[in-house]
């Protein structure tokens, strides 16, 4: 689960300080398990190191070492990058998939076709599993079950999820 | 759950209403002709049922030089015939005052008058008076009324007389009362009969038919009716919804049916179904039979709509697929065997004396045996074609036929059934006929027979009238009667004499008692040849040319060994006169100049009306007249029958298409033509039909002929199938082809591959 | 516009197909290319349209507007008897249920295509009992329909779809009624010998497990199709 990128899809939407980002991600995709202000705070440095994101001058005001921090252009070619591409087909991608669905969502990017290649890369890896148990073994064939039932089980979600796709958008845009 | 079936039958739609209306048009038909039937029945009944005057007896009126006396009247009643009509002729003469006065008219004719029936009013006024009018004395005095008739057509006449010159015709009675009760009932019972197998014929095809579009209905409806059932409907509750569909269309259907056979009625009215035309008021069912068919009609309709639905079971899950019925075992054909077999037990002891016990069961039996048989010979037969025939369709019906014969056969059942019974009729009739109708009584078609001698102890006087003693007309006057009816032109004179001892009718038996001249048996073969060179010979008590059975009297009754004649013919008393005529006109001037000049005979005593002279024709065609009458209402019943059958058929294909629905849709998605297609369905209809039909007709003839073999005397030809027969069969067959044909549309709509949908 | 991506001519190609029936629209402005010799996948929710557009590309009846393309001859003008020869020659069907006569044996029911093309019976029921040997149903060639398990069937329906050696195999849904391990058995028999005899096939589906044995799959969304993943060259 790419914190980092998450932060920076956050911060995309608008610059923020390191507690408001804190709160947004806890909000939309900690379920239960909260960032650290170390972690984010950590994170944020990296990230400025890196080139994503500045640093702006600190400000006066309710609380020490409060910096707001803006994306940069490679930073938004980062998110941008990391939406577009799907994730290589693995069991357990959930907390990824929704969180780029939901910052997609924020971003006004289209969500729907996110959703479409990452379906689309994961019949490829179906298909590629299916050849496996017509050449391999038959333990080859039953770890290929396996794996292609998760997979189908992804693919489900990814529909349904596609179905609610302008519900879900409406709840975004509120927040 | 009626209302709910009601709305179900409205809002049916296109297919729904077809079957609405089939089912509607074959009740209609089926109501009018039953109404058709009652009403003829009740026709006949009331004509049987009127007074019958005729049947009025008196003893023999004191002969001799004694009074007549003074009360009741002189009482003559004979018959006579023109141009193949009984004509009812009733000499009368009133004795004293309050004579009775036979019904019809107001008071007795008086001598010199008569009165006719408007029917033979018609007749004196258009008919020359040498072939009729002539033979009735006196001048019309008025009309017969209706009370004395059967029907419109009935010629009767009462001819009124002076008492001392009636009491000299032989025959003459003295009545005092005149019966008033129905006359003998010789027919009635066998007429009763074929009224209710016509009945019968009607009603069960068209019962059968309800019955299988009711369970169409319910098997197009199953999906309806499963989802009812998950509401929580009980089996009754479908069945009642489904019958619903059934009854409305038999109601609708015997309303229709009643207005048919009102407009109908008239010429119903102006048929001669049973032989003789009723008046037009008795040919009614009467108030009672509409009645009657008003609640029976839509009841049965229902009962067999509720029985037919008994078997067909809607889960909540849909009707569940059926697994293979087991094939029929050949023990069906036991009771068609048992059938035959009692049949051919029966005709074995079945000979011209009279019909073996076991022939009528025997025939029951193979009937029933043929329905059961049915579904084997289904079977056996779409084997036999799987194997012999090559290709797509008939691979798909031989199959279908061989996976369950029985539901195939149910929808030809009634077909066969109507083939059988007109086999057995169109069979027999005709040999019926040439029994009658034999080689020699052929040759003397146009031969009129008249006697003269009376063959019995006569109380009456002999001399009675001019020229008549027992033995026959005097020589001079059979002389003088030959020669007149040789001058009327187109005729042929063969007289026939009396020996004397021929007056004696306590003589020996088997005595000589007539004589012939040979020239005349030369002219008469078929009665026989004298022995070369002889001029006359005497011939035995020749009493079979008297009967009006041409079976038992077109026999030779000459031969070789008849002894020759030496005295001269012109001395002996004539007996009877052969009249051979050359058209209608010369037999009716015969007719009315025998009347005038050689009155009726006395044939058994006194009030027994004689004899009047006929053709041989003549007396064969009256008996076969009853035969082919039999055969009209057999045939007619055998129509209807089709007729129903063959909606039966069309009703039981279409619902056959609603199991295909799916395979056959899918069969065409593929590429399958349209055209193989009906041709599965035809040949699953017409391989059932033809099997039984081949079956049936086989049996049946096979039958007729092995019956008439039996009863008919040796030399009679093998019975064909006359043109009526091939007729009606090829129109019933016509029927069921165009039945199933009517479906084949059906078939292309609901197959449609358009049609397919799988969401 | 969609690319087919196999290399091979384009062999049945629908090109922005639109469908009704009565007031509801299953098919507007839909086209699809598949390419000889390709097993394709038409994906889509119950609804989308993609059983519709699998009868417009076999002509089972014609679109309402635009063109359907076979072998380089328009197939949506064709007459219903063109279009019926072209079926029962051409193209093979299995579809989820029903594919049998049910009062035929497995042996007839295979043999009856040949039988409609006029071949003698005994050649016809020795072509149909080789397909049963190859499908290890030899012994079950004089059984009735009624009398197969669902696997069985369906691989009867693939060896009738295939007797007369068609160019394209039409599937629709066809293991939707069967377990996985019959389902998968029935997939591989039907992709191996489509593969083997060259035969293009047009499989609808909504499983994805079911999909995964084509070489392309396209989405069917809302009577359009939409997604279009390129093959994967094995």
């Amino acid at each position: 689960m790419s914190v980092a990128l998450t932060l920076l899809g956050l911060l995309e939407r608008e610059p923020s300080y390191g507690y408001d980002l804190k709160r947004a991600y806890d909000a939309y995709f900690a379920r239960g398990k909260p960032l650290s202000f170390g972690q984010v705070y950590t994170t944020l440095a990296r990230l400025a190191r890196d080139g994503k994101a500045i640093a702006g001058p600190p400000e006066h005001g309710d609380g020490p070492d409060r910096k707001r921090y803006s994306i940069t252009d490679a930073g938004m070619a980062d998110v941008d990058s990391w939406l577009a591409t799907p994730d290589e087909p693995e069991p357990h991608l959930q907390p990824v998939l929704f969180a780029k669905v939901v910052l997609a969502l924020m971003l006004s990017r289209p969500a729907d076709s996110y959703l479409d290649a990452q379906r689309a890369a994961h019949i490829r890896r179906m298909r590629e599993l299916t050849r496996l148990k017509d050449a391999g073994s038959l333990v080859d064939t039953i770890l290929a079950d396996y794996g292609l039932f998760h997979l189908e089980a992804d693919l489900r979600w990814i529909d349904l999820t596609a179905a609610r796709l302008s519900e879900l958008r409406e709840m975004v845009q509120e927040l | 759950m009626t209302r709910l079936g009601l709305r179900l039958v409205l809002a049916g739609g296109r297919e729904a209403l077809t079957r609405l209306l089939v089912i509607t048009v074959s009740v209609a038909a089926g109501v009018a002709l039953l109404l058709a039937v009652l009403a003829e029945f009740h026709a006949f009944q009331a004509g049987s049922n009127r007074p019958c005057w005729e049947c009025t007896q008196g003893p023999a009126l004191p002969g001799g030089a004694s009074p007549l006396p003074s009360r009741g009247e002189a009482w003559n009643y004979s018959a006579d015939f023109y141009q193949g009509r009984t004509i009812e002729r009733l000499d009368v003469a009133a004795l004293g005052p309050g004579a009775p006065v036979p019904p019809g008219i107001a008071r007795l004719p008086g001598p010199g008058q008569y009165y006719a029936s408007p029917a033979l009013t018609r007749l004196l006024r258009t008919v020359p008076a040498g072939q009729l009018g002539d033979r009735f004395p006196g001048t019309l005095a008025g009309t017969i009324g209706d009370a004395a008739l059967t029907g419109p057509d009935e010629l009767a006449i009462y001819i009124g007389y002076d008492p001392a010159a009636l009491a000299k015709v032989p025959g003459t009675g003295w009545v005092t009362a005149i019966s008033a009760g129905p006359g003998p009932e010789v027919f009635t019972p066998f007429f009763r009969y074929a009224f209710a197998t016509g009945v019968l014929a009607v009603l069960f095809p068209v019962l059968i038919l309800i019955s299988t579009a009711t369970r169409l209905a319910a098997a197009r409806r199953e999906e309806r009716f499963a989802a009812l059932r998950l509401a929580g409907a009980t089996p009754g509750d479908i069945s009642v919804i489904a019958s619903v569909d059934s009854v409305a269309s038999a109601l609708l259907g015997t309303a229709v049916g009643i207005g048919v056979f009102l407009a109908v009625r008239p010429a119903l009215a102006a048929a001669t179904l049973t032989g003789t035309r009723y008046f037009a008021a008795t040919v009614t069912p009467t108030a009672w039979g509409y009645l009657a068919l008003l609640v029976a009609v839509p009841l049965a309709s229902a009962a067999a709509s509720l029985l037919a639905l008994r078997r067909v079971r809607i889960s909540p899950l849909g009707v569940t697929r059926r697994a293979t019925p087991p094939s029929p075992s050949p023990w069906r054909l036991a009771p068609l065997a048992a059938g035959i077999a009692l049949f051919l037990a029966g005709a074995l002891a079945t000979s011209t004396r009279g019909i073996g016990v076991a022939t009528y069961p025997g025939l029951l039996v193979t009937l029933i045996g043929l329905v059961i048989a049915g579904p084997w010979l289904t079977w056996a037969l779409a084997r036999l074609g799987g194997k012999v025939l090559s290709g797509a369709s008939p691979l798909l019906a031989t199959r279908r036929l061989a996976d369950d014969p029985k539901a195939e056969f149910r929808a030809v059942r009634g077909l066969v059934l109507a083939v059988f019974l007109g086999t057995i009729v169109g069979a027999l009739v005709p040999a019926i006929d040439s029994v009658l109708a034999t080689p020699s009584s052929t040759a003397l078609a146009d031969v009129l027979l008249d006697t003269f001698a009376s063959n019995g102890p006569s109380t009456l006087p002999a001399a009675g009238v001019s020229g008549l003693t027992p033995a026959g007309l005097t020589p001079q006057a059979g002389a003088a009667l030959v020669s007149g009816l040789r001058n009327l032109g187109g005729t042929t004179v063969y007289p026939l004499y009396s020996l004397p001892q021929a007056a004696n009718p306590n003589g020996p038996p088997g005595s000589y008692i007539g004589a012939v001249s040979c020239s005349v048996m030369r002219q008469l073969i078929v009665f026989g040849q004298c022995a070369p060179g002889l001029a006359a010979v005497q011939v035995f008590d020749a009493d079979q040319i008297y009967s009006d059975n041409p079976h038992n009297s077109t026999q030779p009754f000459v031969s070789h060994a008849n002894p020759a004649y030496t005295g001269s013919l012109a001395t002996l008393p004539l007996q009877a006169v052969l009249v051979r005529v050359n058209n209608a006109a010369t037999l009716e001037r015969t007719r009315t100049y025998l009347a005038i000049h050689a009155p009726p005979q006395v044939s058994a005593g006194p009030g027994v009306a004689a004899t009047p002279p006929r053709t041989y024709g003549e007396a064969v065609a009256i008996r076969s007249g009853r035969a082919e009458l039999a055969q009209k209402l057999f045939d007619l019943a055998v129509m209807l029958t089709i007729v129903v059958a063959g909606c039966s058929l069309a009703v039981a294909v279409g619902g056959g298409l609603v199991d295909r629905k799916r395979p056959f849709t899918l069969l065409r998605v593929g590429g399958t033509p349209l055209g193989t297609l009906s041709r599965v369905v035809l040949l699953e209809a017409v391989l059932p039909l033809a099997a039984a039909v081949v079956a049936a007709a086989g049996i049946a003839y096979g039958m007729s002929v092995l019956a008439v073999i039996r009863l008919a005397p040796p030399g009679t030809p093998v019975p064909g199938l006359n043109g009526t027969y091939w007729a009606t069969m090829g129109a019933g067959l016509a029927i069921a082809l165009a039945a199933i044909c009517v479906t084949l549309p059906l078939l292309g709509r609901m197959t449609t591959p358009a049609s397919v949908r799988f969401e | 516009m969609n690319t087919s991506a196999a290399g091979h001519g384009v062999l049945l190609e629908a090109r922005d197909i639109a469908k009704s029936f009565g007031q509801t629209p299953a098919l507007r402005g839909a086209s699809v290319a598949v390419a000889q010799g390709e097993i394709l996948a038409v994906m889509g929710p119950s609804g989308s349209g993609k059983s519709t557009l699998l009868h417009c590309l076999a002509g089972i009846f014609p679109p309402d507007s635009g063109e359907v393309w076979y072998d380089g001859r328009r197939l949506d003008t064709l007459n219903e008897a063109e279009r019926t020869r072209l079926r029962r020659t051409a193209f093979g069907f299995v579809f989820q249920f029903g594919n049998l006569v049910p009062e035929l044996t497995a042996a007839d029911n295979v043999a009856l295509p040949l039988l409609l093309q006029r071949q003698h019976r005994k050649a016809a029921y020795r072509q149909a009992a080789q397909w049963l040997d190859r499908l290890d149903l030899g012994d079950k060639g004089t059984r009735r329909t009624g009398e197969l398990s669902g696997g069985e069937a369906q691989r009867v329906a693939v060896a009738r779809a295939l007797a007369l050696g068609p160019c394209l195999l039409f599937a629709d849904e066809p293991t939707g009624s069967l377990d996985s391990l019959t389902g998968e058995k029935v997939m591989k028999l039907l992709t191996g010998l489509a593969r083997e005899q060259g035969v293009t096939v047009v499989l609808v589906t909504h499983d994805a497990r079911v999909a995964a044995y084509a070489d392309r799959e396209v989405m069917v969304r809302d009577g359009v199709v939409t997604a279009d993943v390129g093959t994967v060259r094995s």
